[in-house]
């Protein structure tokens, strides 16, 4: 019995995985903690906080253009909001970080439930719904194409 | 880029409205958005990843008219329970 909205994503080819994730999760970001399942979590992590500077920025930008006031306040809104998400390449615990990068070792040792749950590569093997067993009622699980 | 499973409980029309733009778009064409008001999935153009300058600007119009009809639909609520009473 599925319990999560699935998606398949491949990058776009002018811009990278982690660009792809960051501007994924910018919208998915008040919905609650999310999981990278990749097999080099420490890699990922600095390149998709790269981009999340950069989303922070383009976020500041629109809100410094706009003249409406409750654009304003929803910008600002999300550009703090998204200042304090914190990202770490660890075993998930509660209230440890924001966004957490694991193995699908790591993460099938994990107790914690999320709202999105990023898988990049190959599953070799683990079904879907054994990885997204902590998964919330009504999460979103994501799945990027391997190229 | 494509919206391929959804919950057992729940409904999946064959095309879903772009909450962005208001187009009708099948679910190989979609991205997975923010709840609404009422709870309710939203879905997206995947399109709109092309312009994140719209992508940011069209999520932030789309959280700002749902607290309006959040609101509303409170003060409906409140409506009806003080005319129950």
């Amino acid at each position: 019995m599925s319990k999560y909205y699935t998606e398949l994503r491949i990058p776009r080819k002018d811009k990278s995985l982690s660009w792809d994730i960051a501007h994924h999760l910018y919208v998915q970001q008040f919905s609650g903690p999310a999981i990278v399942v990749t097999d080099k979590p420490a890699a990922l992590v600095p390149s998709v906080s790269k981009q999340w500077r950069k989303i922070i920025g383009q976020a500041q930008l629109e809100c410094s253009r706009t003249l409406d006031p409750a654009r304003t306040s929803e910008l600002t809104n999300e550009r703090i909001h998204a200042e304090q998400l914190r990202f770490t390449a660890r075993i998930p615990s509660a209230a440890d970080a924001d966004v957490f990068f694991v193995t699908i070792d790591q993460l099938l040792q994990a107790s914690i439930t999320y709202h999105t749950l990023y898988i990049v590569g190959e599953l070799e093997g683990n079904s879907l719904d054994r990885l997204a067993n902590n998964i919330q009622e009504q999460g979103i699980v994501v799945i990027y194409h391997p190229v | 880029m494509a919206v391929v499973g959804w919950p057992d409980n729940t409904f999946m029309r064959q095309t879903q409205q772009c909450v962005l733009c208001g187009n009708e778009r099948c679910a190989n064409e979609l991205t997975i958005g923010l709840r609404d008001a009422q709870g309710q999935q939203s879905f997206a153009c995947d399109d709109h990843f092309r312009s994140p300058r719209q992508y940011i600007l069209g999520w932030a119009d789309f959280t700002i008219n749902q607290q309006t009809v959040s609101e509303q639909l409170a003060q409906i609520s409140l409506s009806r329970k003080t005319t129950d009473e």
